[in-house]
């Protein structure tokens, strides 16, 4: 099935940190596997760009951020429960 | 600004609950997010890793970190402030494992200072040092500290590095410590100091003088020797030339002799000359010049061998000066000089004697003697004495005497004589010395001083000299150098003089005999060169220049040599050409080009024949290496792989290389390259050879181009193509047209024989012609043959077979070249089939003809006999046996008149879907139910021309004949309606069909097949399998006829156990639909209608439906007769008309008239009926049938009957004739 929508999705981690390392697994996992060619991931590390993540008002990493399509969405962790994950961002229809 | 606590100033409860509260934030955080997160931020921003992320980020660190360490090939070990080792990384510790035994400590935790500090021994010096160097470092006295160590394993000499480095930050927290392994680069350098050392050793050390000279005659390298001789200090005599301190007055010869080396026209030169020295003085040597040339020709520079001949030269003037002496003292000293024979007869005399005696040549004294100048008064006791003296042989030394002479005058003489002895030692004479006695002592001081003068020059010059007699029996003089040159004593030699030949060297002993013997008869000098040897063993070479001393009346007196130990200068001489004769040869005598690179890859040799390959001109020859190869590589065509090769080589310096390169101009080059290795397995560099090999190669690709034009033409060629061994028969080759044609891979050619392939029939006449073939009484020979397939299938072939050998020589191998003709044979075949066919079914039908008249009279009188007889019953009986069998009788001939066509049959256009599921009916009724029957009929199978009653009779006898294969097993038959289209290749291959669309009826079994033999006649009349009785063998030439008659063609394929299948072809009737052939009018046509058809056969129904259509109706179809009946209730108008079948299940067609008839009683109704003949209109009349419509039904008769029903008249069916 064909998703028309361009996923856009921003994800803040803390260097090579565990947690950070899992999320930024299983969401190319599940970009790849929902999302095929449409979708864009940027990492961002709060502690090369600590700034960036104050103006997104990032209080906990890893944090996943949608951007597009909107409304905006937060999700924190590890992203390992795809089910949820995929609940939260929209794509149980994908997954079902 | 609020004042800020200091830690101390903080109570220690407060410090232990903020920790407090910090951890249970810290867990209840983690309690939250369930472990998933890393850090959280304040709203300042500034993100705070939780405890255990903030571990790992450090393990992350440090494993990173100590990959690094352990992937760098240094040792490192990372010592603390105090020196004591923290951590070490990979090469370390595997360096440490390599080397326990040597530095079983080097491990973590140890302190490095300490190590160092007890280090004792022969390396302790340097431990010191590094211990001090590093403790320099963590001081901070010093920013770095390095070192090379030896550090000498049991097995191999090694070096390394030792740096030491702070460990950075604002004061020195440890330090760095790494070792590098150096000792290649050590060794390297080492060896190239031992090279250098070796060569300027030898260059400096060399006795005499070894110089580089510039081609424009500047030194420019000069070893000790020449300094030694010149008297100059090196760096002096390297600012001038040879020219400045040449002897001018040698200086145009050897100018000259540069000019012809430099134009090549000699190769070396050597010549004496002087040069001047330093401090003024000359000094006189032997040199020796050759040339040296670069890769162009051009010259470098010249290397000067030079000899110091000084002394020998002095020696020679000495005794130049010597024989002027003696010369100048016999004719200018005052004193009176005479010889006299042993008569006291004058044989020389001086010039101050003859003048003294009046004479004025002294040869006119010759043969006087005193009395003819003295009075007697001198003369007579004068006389007196020298005999004596010549008698006693003693001498008379300066006695003082008067000398009363003719002219009265007296003089006072001190007169010496001695006797003269020949070489026998025999007294032949006296000389004789007067002098005046004043002037005497003066004169002998003179020549006492003379005599010393010469003595200390002879025994002083290198060179030896001796006199001695002209027959070489007396040996009067040898210098004292004599010794230095034989090593023998001169004692031994004066005592025993004709030794001196025992010193030569055997070989050179009869040539310098012959020389000393041409000296002795005769010839003025001799210049030789030979070989001596000393008592050691030792041989050393020697100039040996001799010349004869002779008496006025040119009697040899005695022979003075001069002896030049030459051995040094041979063996320069000797090892000089040795050398340029091998690099001349080598380079030279090759068509190869050759380049030689030195260890760092410069050019050190290239010869002419690797200029011209390359066609580099001269002025880039001249220029540096890299120019040179930057314009061999514009020469390449490929330079990047040209270039890649050389930078390979470079870097694997054992490696072997060969390869070719392309030129642009097309030349190809063969290059080889290899290391060039020292005995010891040492790099020296690497030589390159370049070969020219472009018209071999060009000769390969013509070759290659030739086979693969060949390869092709044999590949690709329409007819098959096979080499085959003659003395075995054995497939050498085959192209893929020959493997189609016999069914065989490649493979499995070569491992047959063309007779293994061939059809035994044709076997024995192959071997035939193979063996005349082979005996040479044919050449070549073509023949029309079969192959036996691997499928049991032939394949009949043309074939043309030629001796590929030359004619009278052995045979080899030959070429067959093969056509398949099975087409070709398949249809002569066919034509023969047909053209038999032909004439049994004239002869059949013509006896068939006279026979049935004959069973018509048998019948009709037996008949007639019958009616007439009375009574009888018995005959009666027989009678009706005789009428039963003429029946009989008369049936035959109708299948044999059926099979000869003889009987004229009418033919309609029809489709054949119906006949086939009418002949399926019976079929079903005829054969048992173990037989499955199974029709595939398609609806798109055109309309044909044929007469329905022969298609169902053909189907039959097909059908039966199948039934009879299975033999009363179980199995299968098939009966399939298809369309097929007929293409050209087909056609050819069964004369009978032309290309075009066909619909094809075959009948299919299971059974048992049949075997090709059975397969040919299988059309024939009255041939049969079955035995007899049980067959009339006329069924399959019934059906051959019947298809013969529709134009058609019959096949039949089969294999023995696998069942036969027989395919009929009807060619396409493509005239209007409604034109029959046989009947009379045209077929009316509807007007669009609307006709309901119904038939519980779906195919009929469909078949109805479709004819229908065509002939201008509205048709609708159904299968079902409650369809029917609804679509009639719900609006009783909307047909026309109904045709029904007869016969079907639930409902009869009479039944579903009656109920239609019920819902419209004028709905005109026609009833189609197989074989129940007992319906006739009349009867069906009652319930309103219209007509009786008899299947199969052809397309006019359906025309007919609809028309006529539609205009209420009652149509007569059509087909009366059972069909079976």
């Amino acid at each position: 099935m064909k998703h028309p929508l361009q996923f856009k999705f921003l994800l803040y981690v803390a260097d090579d940190t565990q947690n950070s390392v899992l999320a930024v697994a299983n969401l190319r996992a599940i970009c790849q596997a929902h999302l095929p060619g449409h979708h864009e991931i940027e990492v961002v590390d709060v502690f090369k760009q600590p700034e960036r993540a104050l103006a997104d008002r990032v209080f906990m990493t890893p944090l996943l951020i949608r951007l597009a399509p909107v409304p905006v969405r937060r999700i924190v962790g590890t992203l390992s429960q795809t089910d949820k994950v995929l609940r939260a961002l929209g794509l149980e229809s994908v997954a079902a | 600004m609020k004042p800020r606590k200091t830690p101390a100033s903080l109570e220690g409860d407060e410090v232990a609950t903020l920790i407090e509260t910090l951890h249970q934030t810290e867990r209840r955080l983690e309690e939250l997010t369930g472990g998933e997160v890393d850090t959280v931020s304040s709203g300042s921003g500034r993100p705070f890793v939780l405890r255990r992320a903030q571990e790992q980020l450090q393990r992350n660190d440090a494993a990173r970190q100590n990959a690094i360490l352990n992937a760098l090939p240094a040792h490192i070990a990372m010592l603390d402030a105090q020196g004591t080792i923290v951590s070490v990384n990979e090469a370390w510790r595997q360096f440490g494992r390599a080397n326990l035994s040597v530095d079983p400590g080097l491990g973590v935790g140890l302190n490095y200072l300490d190590v160092c500090d007890r280090a004792r021994g022969p390396r302790s010096t340097e431990a010191h040092e590094v211990a001090a160097g590093i403790r320099a470092v963590l001081g901070g006295a010093a920013p770095s500290f390095s070192i090379e160590y030896p550090c000498h394993g049991p097995a191999e000499q090694r070096w390394f590095l030792l740096m030491v480095t702070p460990v950075t930050g604002p004061h020195p927290h440890g330090a760095v410590v790494m070792h590098l392994n150096i000792t290649e680069r050590r060794r390297a350098v080492q060896e190239l100091r031992e090279s250098e050392a070796r060569f300027s050793g030898a260059f400096v050390q060399a006795p005499s003088g070894v110089a580089l000279v510039a081609p424009d005659g500047r030194w420019l390298k000069v070893n000790q020797a020449i300094c030694d001789l010149l008297g100059y200090p090196e760096a002096e005599l390297l600012t001038r030339t040879f020219q400045d301190i040449t002897h001018p007055e040698d200086l145009a010869a050897e100018l000259e002799h540069v000019r012809h080396l430099i134009a090549g026209e000699i190769r070396t030169y050597q010549m004496e000359k002087r040069y001047i020295r330093a401090h003024g003085g000359l000094v006189t040597v032997l040199l020796n010049v050759s040339l040296v040339r670069d890769g162009s020709g051009q010259p470098v520079y010249f290397i000067s061998h030079i000899q110091d001949i000084s002394a020998r030269k002095q020696a020679e003037l000495m005794l130049q000066r010597e024989q002027a002496l003696l010369s100048s003292l016999l004719s200018t000293i005052p004193d009176h000089i005479y010889v006299k024979d042993r008569q006291s007869r004058f044989i020389r005399i001086n010039n101050s004697m003859a003048q003294r005696m009046g004479l004025r040549d002294p040869g006119a004294a010759i043969g006087k003697s005193d009395v003819d100048f003295f009075t007697a008064e001198h003369a007579q006791p004068a006389f007196q004495q020298e005999q004596d003296m010549m008698a006693t042989g003693e001498s008379i030394i300066a006695v003082e005497e008067k000398e009363t002479w003719t002219d009265g005058l007296v003089t006072w003489a001190s007169s010496t004589k001695v006797p003269l002895r020949n070489p026998a030692g025999e007294i032949v004479g006296l000389i004789g010395v007067s002098r005046d006695i004043t002037e005497r002592r003066e004169v002998l001081v003179a020549l006492r001083e003379s005599n010393e003068k010469f003595s200390q020059l002879a025994d002083n010059i290198t060179d030896a000299f001796w006199i001695r007699s002209p027959d070489m029996k007396h040996i009067y003089y040898v210098s004292p150098a004599f010794e230095k040159i034989w090593g023998r004593s001169v004692a031994s030699l004066l005592a025993h003089p004709h030794q001196w030949i025992d010193f030569v060297l055997g070989e050179d002993r009869a040539r310098v005999q012959g020389a000393f013997d041409a000296l002795t008869d005769g010839s003025a000098t001799l210049e030789i060169e030979y070989r001596i040897v000393r008592p050691s063993g030792e041989i050393r070479w020697v100039l040996v220049r001799g010349f004869q001393v002779r008496n006025s009346t040119d009697q040899p007196l005695r022979h003075i040599g001069i002896v030049t130990d030459i051995t040094e200068r041979k063996k320069v001489e000797a090892d000089l050409q040795e050398k340029t004769a091998l690099l001349e040869a080598q380079l030279n005598s090759t068509l190869d080009g050759i380049l030689v690179v030195d260890g760092e890859n410069r050019k050190i040799l290239q010869n002419q024949r690797c200029i011209e390959l390359w066609q580099i001109p001269p002025e880039i020859v001249r220029q540096n290496d890299e120019k040179q190869v930057q314009f061999v590589m514009t020469r390449t065509k490929h330079p990047r792989q040209f270039a890649d090769k050389i930078r390979h080589l470079y870097t694997h310096p054992d490696e072997i290389s060969r390869d070719e390169i392309e030129l642009v101009d097309g030349t190809v080059l063969d290059r080889y390259s290899a290391p060039v290795k020292g005995k010891e397995g040492r790099y020296y560099g690497r030589i390159w050879t370049f070969r020219n090999i472009t018209q071999r190669k060009q000769a390969d690709d013509a070759l290659r181009e030739s086979e693969q034009r060949f390869k092709t033409l044999f590949e690709q060629a329409a007819v098959g193509v096979a080499l085959v061994e003659v003395a075995t028969g054995c497939f050498v080759q085959a192209n893929q047209r020959f493997c189609d044609i016999t069914g065989r891979t490649r493979q499995e050619l070569k491992q047959l024989t063309f007779t293994a392939i061939t059809h035994p029939q044709d076997q024995n006449r192959d071997l035939e012609l193979m063996g005349q073939l082979k005996a040479g009484a044919l050449r070549e020979y073509s023949r029309e043959k079969r192959y036996q397939r691997p499928d049991g299938a032939e394949s009949w072939v043309s074939v043309t077979i030629s001796a590929m050998w030359p004619a009278g020589e052995p045979p080899g191998l030959c070429i067959g070249i093969v056509q398949d003709i099975t087409a070709r044979k398949h249809v002569e075949e066919h034509l023969l089939q047909a053209q038999k066919m032909e004439a049994l079914g004239q002869f059949s039908g013509g006896v068939a003809h006279d026979f049935n008249n004959i069973l018509a009279a048998i019948s009709g009188y037996t008949e007639l006999a019958r009616m007439q007889l009375e009574g009888a019953p018995k005959v009666r009986e027989h009678l009706d046996a005789v009428i039963k069998a003429a029946n009989r009788a008369a049936d035959l001939v109708r299948q044999i008149l059926t099979f000869s066509r003889q009987q004229k049959q009418t033919r309609e256009v029809l489709l054949l879907q119906a006949i086939v599921v009418e002949s399926m009916k019976l079929m079903r009724a005829t054969i048992p139910s173990t037989v499955q029957i199974e029709a595939l009929i398609a609806s798109d199978a055109p309309t044909v021309l044929a007469n329905a009653n022969q298609v169902h009779q053909v189907l039959m006898n097909l059908a039966i004949n199948g039934w009879h294969a299975l033999k009363n097993h179980p199995g299968q038959l098939q009966v399939k309606l298809e369309k097929v289209a007929v293409d050209a290749a087909f056609a050819a291959e069964n004369p009978e069909l032309r290309p075009g669309t066909y619909a094809s009826l075959s009948v299919s079994d299971t059974g048992c097949g049949m075997d090709q033999a059975t397969l040919r006649r299988v059309f024939e009349p009255f041939f049969t399998t079955k035995p007899v009785g049980e067959g009339t063998g006329l069924g399959l030439a019934v059906v051959h006829g019947i298809i013969d008659s529709h134009d058609g063609a019959v096949t039949v394929h089969s294999q023995p156990g696998e069942g036969t299948t027989f395919r009929l072809y009807f060619p396409e009737h493509v005239g209007d639909t409604t034109a029959g052939q046989s009947e009379a009018g045209p077929t009316p046509r509807g007007q669009g209608e609307r006709v309901l058809v119904v038939d519980d056969e779906d195919m009929l129904a469909e078949m109805g439906a479709n004819l229908l259509d065509r002939l201008g109706y509205t048709a609708e179809s159904t299968t079902s007769c409650a369809q029917a009946l609804e679509l009639v209730r719900a609006d009783p108008s909307r047909f026309a008309l109904v045709l029904t079948d007869q016969t079907m299940p639930g409902m009869t067609g009479l039944q579903l008239a009656t109920q239609l008839r019920e819902i419209r009683p004028d709905l005109p109704l026609i009833l189609m009926s197989g074989y129940n003949l007992s319906l006739t209109t009349d009867r069906v009349g009652a319930p309103g049938i219209g007509n009786i419509l008899q299947k199969p039904f052809t397309l006019h008769s359906l025309g007919l009957a609809v028309h006529a029903t539609l205009a209420g008249k009652s149509h007569a069916p059509h087909g009366t004739n059972p069909p079976y």
